[in-house]
């Protein structure tokens, strides 16, 4: 490394250097510099689990691959930090899902979990999408052939009596009970 | 129900509808009748020994059967079906007598 020649002279070239470290100095720390988590006095290692429920609701909100989710530790405290990002996760999302958001929210707070948001509107959706349940018992047969239809003689409610073989015309055959 | 017996009247004096009842007494099975089947048009009947039901292989209703006038099967069916869908085989068969 050519900062490590001690003999050279100590006044441009320190400064330089000085200068330089000062300037990726800043520049590192300017990224991460976030307002929120400023104002909320979290710790640097928490900055990223926090940058991302503020994030993924809006996102979390429209995929249903995330909806497993346990909604369980719903009972964290809620912090400054959680207010924030609710407030900016309710601002992101449709009215509809904005109660579910909060909630999710609140378990951020502890696992830092974003995929909550999408458990319960997807599931709730899918499952009104019913299925008919109108069975496909008709089974009609088309007979080319054409096999002799059985014969048979009816008493009838008018009194009368009707044979098959007897009738000219066609017939449609109706099978059915009072009850 | 009252969709045969439009049916009866729609094609009355070209098809016959038939129409076994069962499982019933005759005067349950009258009462009923008067009031699904007003038009009067199909003849129906209870068959009390269930021997019209067996001949056709029947064991549930609604089921139906379309016979032509030649005394073949045309069609057979277990369930309830659309009227349309009656209304073209039995269209399908006056055309083709």
């Amino acid at each position: 490394m050519s900062r490590t020649k001690p003999s050279q002279p100590p006044g441009r070239v320190r400064l330089a250097v000085w200068v330089l470290c000062g300037l990726v100095w800043s520049a590192c720390g300017s990224e991460d510099t976030d307002p929120q988590i400023e104002s909320a006095g979290a710790a640097p290692t928490t900055q990223s689990t926090l940058d991302q429920p503020v994030e993924e609701p809006s996102s979390g909100v429209e995929d249903p691959a995330l909806g497993d989710n346990d909604p369980a530790p719903t009972g964290g405290a809620v912090t400054t930090n959680t207010v924030a990002a609710e407030t900016t996760a309710a601002e992101e999302v449709d009215t509809e899902v904005t109660t579910t958001v909060a909630v999710v929210t609140d378990e951020d707070t502890v696992t830092t979990t974003t995929a909550a948001p999408t458990t319960q509107p997807p599931t709730t959706t899918g499952a009104i999408t019913t299925t008919s349940t109108a069975a496909p018992t008709t089974t009609t047969t088309e007979a080319h052939d054409r096999p002799g239809a059985p014969d048979f003689t009816l008493e009838l409610g008018n009194g009368g009596t009707f044979t098959l073989s007897a009738e000219p015309r066609p017939v449609y055959l109706v099978f059915w009970a009072e009850w | 129900m009252p969709a045969f017996d439009q049916l009866a009247g729609q094609y009355e004096g070209r098809v016959v509808v038939v129409a076994p009842a069962w499982k019933s007494s005759l005067e349950d099975t009258t009462q009923v009748a008067d009031r699904l089947l007003p038009s009067g048009k199909v003849l129906w009947g209870l068959d009390g020994k269930q021997e019209v039901f067996a001949a056709y292989g029947v064991g549930g209703q609604p089921a139906g059967a379309i016979i032509a006038a030649d005394g073949s099967l045309v069609s057979t069916w277990r369930g309830a079906r659309n009227p349309d869908a009656i209304r073209e085989v039995l269209d399908t068969l006056l055309a083709d007598a």
